[in-house]
C-alpha cells in the first residue's frame, strides 16, 4: 500500500471487510465526509497542486454542479448489428447529455447495450440512426482518419482486460497515445511523469507480465490520461480486480476527473463503484431507463 | 501518423518477443539467398580470377616470338589474330610481380624464387606456355661477368638460355672435354635453335664454373650466350615456357636475322623484352609474316584467341550462374510464402493489440508501417543470415577446392600462374548483392502486403466486442 495514502484511507484499505460492501462503504463515505469539512482534524486534504501525484489526492467528493457545458450528446440513437442474417438491435432510440467533467457511471446486465453505447461515444463504430455529438464533433460525419483522430485526441480508453501490449514496458505502453500523434515530443518523458502519478514510477521499465492486477490496470488508467483527453472511457475498468484494488482504481480515476476535469464514462456491473459516480444511468434492453 | 522510429521500435519490440516462429521464417528466406550468394560470391571470384590469368598473359613491353609461328599468348593459333596488349596495361603492377613469382614457387613447387634473390623493382610479365619474359634484374644474376644482357658484342647477340641445356650436355659425359662438350652442346643447341654455330669459352660465374658459348647459325647472326638462367628444378617443362626459351635484348628482336629463328626451331620461345610498346610495334611491322599488321596492335584490336576463350569461361560461368540464380529465386520465392504466412499467423495473433492501438488513434497507415517494419525485419534477418552463411560457404569450399580449381582454370586457360586468391570462391559482386537484397525486401513487402492489408483494415471495435 502506498505510504503516502491517508491514515485514515489506508486503515480502512487495510481492514477486511469480508465482502460487507456496505460497512465498507460506510467507512470511505464518512472519510469523504471527513475530507468535505475544510476544518478536518486529518489536516489531509488538499486542493491536489500540478505535479501531485494523483493516486495520492484524497477522493474528492462527488461533483453535484452538473449544469456545465454538454460535452456529449447523444440523440435518438439506434444501434443495430447484422448477425447471420438476422438483426440484433443494441441500442434503441437512446438519447443522453453528459457535463464536461462529469463522473458517468453506467450500469445494467449484459447485453443491455452500454458498451455499445461506449463505443459509439468513443468513435469505435458508427451508429446506425442518430446522432452523437462530442466536443462540437458530429461523430456520424467524420471519416475514418477523423476519427482515428478524434480518438487520439478526445479519447483515453480503458478496458476491462488492460489490453497493455505485452512486449512493452510500463512507460512505452503508457505513451503508446502520444506514439500515433503526430506533433508529440519528448513522449517518453511525459509518459514517464504519468506513470509517476499514478503511482508506479519504480516499475517504469517493468513489462506487463511483472505486474499485479491492479497494477496493470493503472497503467492502462496512465495511457487512458496521457494524451489529456476531454473524455474517459472505461468499460468495466474493475471487473478483473479484487475489492480492495477496484476501490483504489476508481479512487483514482475519481481523482484524475477531479484534477483534470476530465470527463469519465465508466460501464460497470458492481454497484459499489457505480455510487461512487456523480450520475448513474441504468440501461437494459437497448435502452436507458 | 506515427513517426517512423516509434514504429520502428514497436515492430522490432514485437519482432523480439516472437524470436522462434521469425527466426525461422528468417532462415527459410535465408536458404534461397544462401544458394543465389554462394554462386554469386563463388562466380565473382571465379571470374576475377580467370579475368587476372587473362590479363597476365599479355604484356605491354614484352613479345614472345615462338616456334610455329604463334603470337604472343596465343597459343596453337595463327598469327593473323588480333591481339590488344593495351586493355590490360593498367592491370599490371610490379607489386603484384612479387606475389606472383612466389605464388609460382611455392603452389607450382618451380625454383624460380632463385629469380626473386633480389627486390623486384621491374614490371614483369610472366609467363604461359607462349610467353615468358623476364627483366634484367631478374636475370642479372646468371649474367657472366664483363657481360651484359644489352650489348651487342661485335653483331652476336646476347641471349640467356635455359641452364638445363647445359645439363643435358653435361649428363652425357661429365668425363668429356671442353670440346667435346661443346660439341655436344652444339648438337643440343642445334636441337632447340636449329641450325646453329655455337663457340664458347669457360667463364665464372659465381662458385660455379661454366660455359660461354657463342652461336652462331647459317643465318648469319651469331648469339652469344652471356648466361643461363637455372631451370633444372622445374619438374614439367611443358607448363613453364621459361624453361625452354632464348631471351634476347630488344634491340636484338629488331635484327631481322632472328625472326628466322622460329621458323628454323620447334620447341623454343624466343623472347624479346621492348622498351615500349613503340619499339614492339615497330618491330612486329619489320615481321608482317608473323604478324598480320601493325595496325593490329592497335588499341581497338583484339586477341581473339585469348578473348575467346575468356568468353567460354564467362559463358560457362554465366551459364552456371543462371542455373543456380534461377533454383535461388524459386526457393526465394517459397521463402515469400512462409513471410505471407507467418504475417498472417501473426496479425491474427495480434487482433487486441491492432484494435487497441486503433482506438487510440492509430491511423490504418500506421498500422501497415509496423507490420511492413516488421516484414522487413523478417527479410533483413535473413538477408543477415544468407549472407553471413554464404560468405562461410565460399571460405569453406575455398579452402576444400580453391586450390584445385585455381590451377586447372590457370592450366585450362593456358595460363601459368596469377596471384592466387585467398578465397578463390569468395568475390564481392556489390552491384548483384544489392539488386540482390532489393528483390528481397520486395518479395518481403508483397508477401506481406495481403496479411497487412487485412491488418489494417481490422475493425477496432472487434476488441471491445470481444471482452
Amino acid at each position: 500500500m502506498n505510504d503516502s495514502l491517508p491514515q485514515q484511507l489506508k486503515e480502512i484499505l487495510a481492514t477486511s471487510y469480508n465482502n460487507d460492501a456496505e460497512k465498507f462503504k460506510t467507512d470511505i463515505q464518512a472519510y469523504l465526509s471527513g475530507l468535505d469539512n475544510p476544518n478536518n482534524t486529518n489536516g489531509q486534504y488538499e486542493q491536489p497542486k500540478s505535479g501531485d501525484v494523483i493516486l495520492n489526492s484524497p477522493t474528492p467528493k462527488p461533483n453535484s454542479d452538473l449544469n456545465r457545458e454538454i460535452i456529449v450528446e447523444v440523440s435518438h440513437v439506434n444501434k443495430i448489428y447484422r448477425m447471420g442474417g438476422n438483426d440484433l438491435k443494441a441500442l434503441n432510440d437512446v438519447s443522453l447529455k453528459i457535463a464536461k467533467g462529469e463522473f458517468l457511471a453506467i450500469v445494467g446486465p449484459s447485453g443491455s447495450g452500454k458498451t455499445t453505447l461506449l463505443q459509439l461515444i468513443g468513435g469505435l463504430d458508427k451508429p446506425t440512426s442518430g446522432e452523437i455529438i462530442v466536443n462540437k464533433l458530429l461523430l456520424n460525419k467524420l471519416s475514418s482518419l477523423e476519427l482515428s483522430n478524434y480518438r487520439n485526441l478526445t479519447i483515453g480508453f480503458i478496458f476491462q482486460l488492460f489490453y497493455l501490449q505485452p512486449y512493452l514496458t510500463v512507460t512505452e505502453n503508457v505513451a503508446i497515445p502520444l506514439m500515433f500523434r503526430n506533433d508529440a515530443t519528448d513522449i517518453y518523458n511525459t509518459a514517464q511523469k504519468v506513470v509517476k502519478s499514478v503511482g508506479l514510477e519504480d516499475r517504469s521499465d517493468h513489462l506487463p507480465k511483472q505486474l499485479s492486477g491492479g497494477q496493470m490496470q493503472r497503467v492502462a488508467i496512465a495511457r487512458a490520461l496521457v494524451g489529456q483527453p476531454l473524455i474517459i472511457i472505461a468499460d468495466e475498468p474493475t471487473a478483473n480486480l479484487d475489492k480492495h484494488t477496484a476501490t483504489e482504481i476508481i479512487k483514482l480515476l475519481r481523482a484524475i476527473n477531479n484534477d483534470f476535469k476530465t470527463t469519465v464514462i465508466i460501464v460497470t456491473h458492481d454497484n459499489n463503484v457505480a455510487n461512487m459516480a456523480d450520475r448513474i444511468i441504468n440501461m437494459s434492453n437497448g435502452e436507458i431507463i | 501518423m506515427i513517426k517512423p522510429k516509434n514504429s520502428f521500435k514497436l515492430a522490432t519490440r514485437k519482432f523480439a518477443t516472437r524470436k522462434g516462429r521469425n527466426i525461422f521464417s528468417s532462415c527459410t528466406v535465408a536458404l534461397g539467398i544462401i544458394i543465389i550468394l554462394v554462386m554469386l560470391f563463388a562466380s565473382a571470384g571465379v571470374k576475377d580470377l580467370v579475368t587476372s590469368l587473362f590479363k597476365d598473359n599479355l604484356s605491354t613491353h614484352y613479345l614472345a616470338l615462338t616456334t610455329q609461328g604463334q603470337c604472343v599468348a596465343g597459343g596453337a593459333t595463327d598469327c593473323k589474330n588480333k591481339f590488344n596488349l593495351n586493355d590490360f596495361k593498367s592491370q599490371h603492377s610490379d607489386t603484384s610481380f612479387v606475389n606472383v613469382w612466389q605464388s609460382i614457387s611455392s603452389e607450382f613447387n618451380y625454383n624460380l624464387a632463385i629469380f626473386a634473390g633480389k627486390p623486384i623493382t621491374s614490371s614483369t610479365q610472366l609467363h604461359s606456355l607462349a610467353i615468358t619474359a623476364v627483366p634484367d634484374i631478374l636475370i642479372s644474376d646468371f649474367i657472366a661477368p664483363n657481360y651484359s644482357f644489352n650489348d651487342n658484342y661485335q653483331g652476336a647477340v646476347p641471349i640467356i638460355i635455359p641452364k638445363n641445356y647445359l645439363i643435358d650436355v653435361e649428363k652425357i659425359d661429365a668425363n668429356l672435354t671442353d670440346q667435346e662438350k661443346l660439341n655436344k652442346s652444339q648438337e643440343i643447341l642445334n636441337k632447340y635453335l636449329g641450325n646453329t654455330y655455337l663457340v664458347g669459352e669457360t667463364i665464372n660465374h659465381g662458385s660455379s664454373e661454366v660455359l660461354k658459348y657463342e652461336i652462331g647459325s647459317k643465318l648469319k647472326t651469331k648469339f652469344i650466350i652471356v648466361g643461363f638462367y637455372p631451370t633444372s628444378l622445374i619438374p614439367d617443362v611443358e607448363t613453364a615456357a621459361i624453361s625452354s626459351s632464348i631471351i634476347i635484348p630488344s634491340w636484338a628482336a629488331t635484327i631481322p636475322e632472328i625472326s628466322d629463328i622460329y621458323s628454323k626451331s620447334k620447341d623454343v620461345n624466343v623472347i624479346s623484352e621492348f622498351d615500349s610498346n613503340q619499339s614492339r610495334n615497330d618491330f612486329v611491322k619489320k615481321n608482317p609474316l608473323n604478324f598480320s599488321s601493325a595496325s593490329d596492335l592497335s588499341n581497338s584490336s583484339y586477341n581473339t584467341p585469348i578473348l575467346s576463350r575468356y568468353e567460354i569461361f564467362a559463358g560457362v560461368i554465366q551459364a552456371l550462374r543462371g542455373v543456380v540464380i534461377f533454383i535461388g529465386g524459386i526457393l526465394l520465392l517459397i521463402s515469400t510464402l512462409f513471410i505471407f504466412t507467418t504475417l498472417n499467423k501473426i496479425i491474427d495473433d495480434s487482433k487486441k493489440e491492432i484494435g487497441v492501438y486503433r482506438a487510440f488513434g492509430a491511423l490504418k497507415n500506421d498500422i501497415r508501417q509496423i507490420y511492413y517494419i516488421y516484414a522487413l525485419l523478417i527479410s533483413n534477418l535473413g538477408f543477415l543470415i544468407g549472407l553471413v552463411i554464404a560468405l562461410a560457404i565460399g571460405i569453406l569450399l575455398s579452402l576444400a577446392f580453391g586450390n584445385t580449381v585455381y590451377y586447372a582454370l590457370a592450366n585450362l586457360g593456358n595460363n601459368a600462374v596469377s596471384s592466387k586468391p585467398l578465397f578463390l570462391f569468395i568475390g564481392i559482386p556489390l552491384d548483384s548483392l544489392l539488386i540482390l537484397y532489393i528483390i528481397v525486401n520486395i518479395l518481403a513487402i508483397l508477401a506481406a502486403s495481403l496479411p497487412i492489408r487485412r491488418a489494417a483494415n481490422l475493425d477496432p471495435i472487434q476488441v471491445l466486442r470481444d471482452e
